[in-house]
């Protein structure tokens, strides 16, 4: 069993590194069930900030965040060592997002608009004073394959080789995907250029 | 144009600080004399910014509380589903066949049956030929796979017996065929191995009277299978044709 102080001082985001996490693992593969808890309680604000950022909605992030955890929970016994874990959770976490708006994009196409659920969209920003809400918005209406690798960078602050492991894709289209959000979210925000961007 | 596209693109990197120190150089050049590709950079930091000042999602301090939870309830599922796992596939199993028997009762002797024919078969196409080229007969076979007894030449006058004496030891022994103790034919068993015992008495009784009445007695009795009943056209064949029956005149045997 992980002490008390141990716990919460593998809690600290600080510092966490590689062998942190690893040795937390090899105790929960050894039978100690709860290093996992640890392992949640050092990973779930980032798993549910990328989800509340991807799916633009506050409802669902707690309901992904489960599901993440729960496979990383089923598979953690054959986790290899090889990368990071935070490059896996984090690969499990984007496929979670694809797939659940992959369902919801499926689910427009058969229900009416209004009983159907809908991803909030960049309707009336003008009315909208709160510029957090109105960029999330902006970024909501990118292609998925450029709204990613941008939250990635630009709000979690990962490094192109993460983004790469993460998104299983070349550097170089990591680079161009990050590029082409932007280019695409200041065309989205230009409109409202002066309110937002002085 | 494509060059342009390359540089905004490097000028997107180099906000990042992913750039090799040579694409640094050549964007820092490049910046150095045109402002047009400043004011790219600027708005560029602009979009970054304003994507890095997206508030974040409130703490979840019940989270890992709910997610255990859920995770306990999903173990207790599936070991439940677990447990029940063999006692459901056995009613499963159970109800096929007896769906299978209920539609089909015939299956389980035709299934026998195609058994016993696939298992004549091979012996006539690989072990047959092989026991006729070494001149050996069906009762040979017999004694042999029951007794233990083989004859060793053509004129059957030497046999090898092959056994195991009192201290469960193996041998084998070559004895003379006035030695030989004749233990029961082949014909016989055939003829009696498909009947039970109340069969096997009757036929006994029935050919005991036949014999005693001076009559040979060549046809067999064997175990009853499958009745195939005939088309409907087939029934009452002498009413339909109002003939008389030429193949079931009454003799009086007994």
């Amino acid at each position: 069993m992980i002490s008390k102080e141990k716990e919460k001082d593998l809690q600290q985001p600080q510092i966490l590194s590689i062998g942190d996490d690893y040795s937390i693992i090899r105790q929960f593969i050894d039978g100690d069930k709860s290093a996992f808890k640890v392992l949640v309680k050092r990973h779930k604000e980032k798993v549910r900030n990328i989800i509340y950022m991807t799916m633009n909605n506050s409802v669902l992030v707690d309901d992904i965040a489960q599901e993440v955890f729960i496979t990383v929970y089923k598979n953690l016994k054959h986790f290899r060592f090889e990368s990071q874990f935070t490059t896996w959770l984090y690969r499990v976490t984007v496929n979670k997002c694809k797939d659940y708006l992959r369902r919801i994009n499926v689910r427009k196409i058969f229900l009416p608009i209004e009983d159907g659920y809908e991803v909030s969209e960049y309707s009336t920003p003008v009315e909208n004073n709160d510029i957090s809400k109105i960029v999330m918005d902006a970024i909501s209406i990118l292609p998925v394959k450029l709204r990613m690798p941008l939250i990635l960078k630009d709000i979690e602050g990962f490094s192109y080789q993460e983004i790469s492991e993460t998104l299983k894709c070349e550097m170089g289209t990591v680079k161009s995907r990050i590029f082409r959000g932007r280019e695409k979210l200041k065309e989205i925000l230009q409109p409202l250029e002066k309110e937002l961007m002085g | 144009m494509r060059k342009d596209l390359r540089n905004i693109e490097l000028l997107s990197a180099y906000l990042d600080d992913e750039l090799s120190v040579s694409e640094k150089a050549e964007v820092e050049k490049l910046l150095a004399t045109s402002l047009e590709m400043q004011k790219k950079l600027e708005d560029l930091k602009k979009v970054k910014q304003l994507a890095n000042s997206i508030e974040r999602i409130p703490e979840s301090p019940f989270f890992e509380t709910r997610l255990m939870a859920s995770i306990e309830g999903q173990k207790n599922e599936s070991s439940r589903i677990r447990r029940w796992m063999p006692a459901t596939a056995l009613a499963m199993v159970t109800i096929v066949v007896m769906i299978v028997m209920k539609f089909n009762p015939g299956l389980l002797d035709q299934m026998w049956d195609n058994q016993k024919v696939a298992i004549a078969g091979f012996y006539k196409e690989n072990l047959q030929p092989v026991l006729v080229a070494a001149n050996l007969t069906n009762e040979d076979v017999f004694n042999f796979a029951f007794n233990n007894e083989l004859p060793l030449d053509d004129t059957r006058k030497q046999y090898l017996l092959l056994g195991y004496d009192d201290a469960g030891k193996e041998f084998f022994e070559i004895r003379s065929s006035d030695q030989k103790v004749d233990r029961g034919s082949y014909n016989e068993f055939v003829s009696a191995m498909n009947l039970d015992d109340q069969q096997k008495q009757t036929a006994l009784k029935l050919i005991d009277v036949l014999k005693s009445k001076g009559f040979g007695v060549v046809t067999k009795v064997t175990k009853a299978t499958v009745f195939w009943k005939a088309e409907d056209y087939h029934q009452s064949y002498y009413t339909k044709k109002s003939g008389t029956p030429y193949c079931h005149i009454y003799t009086k045997k007994f």
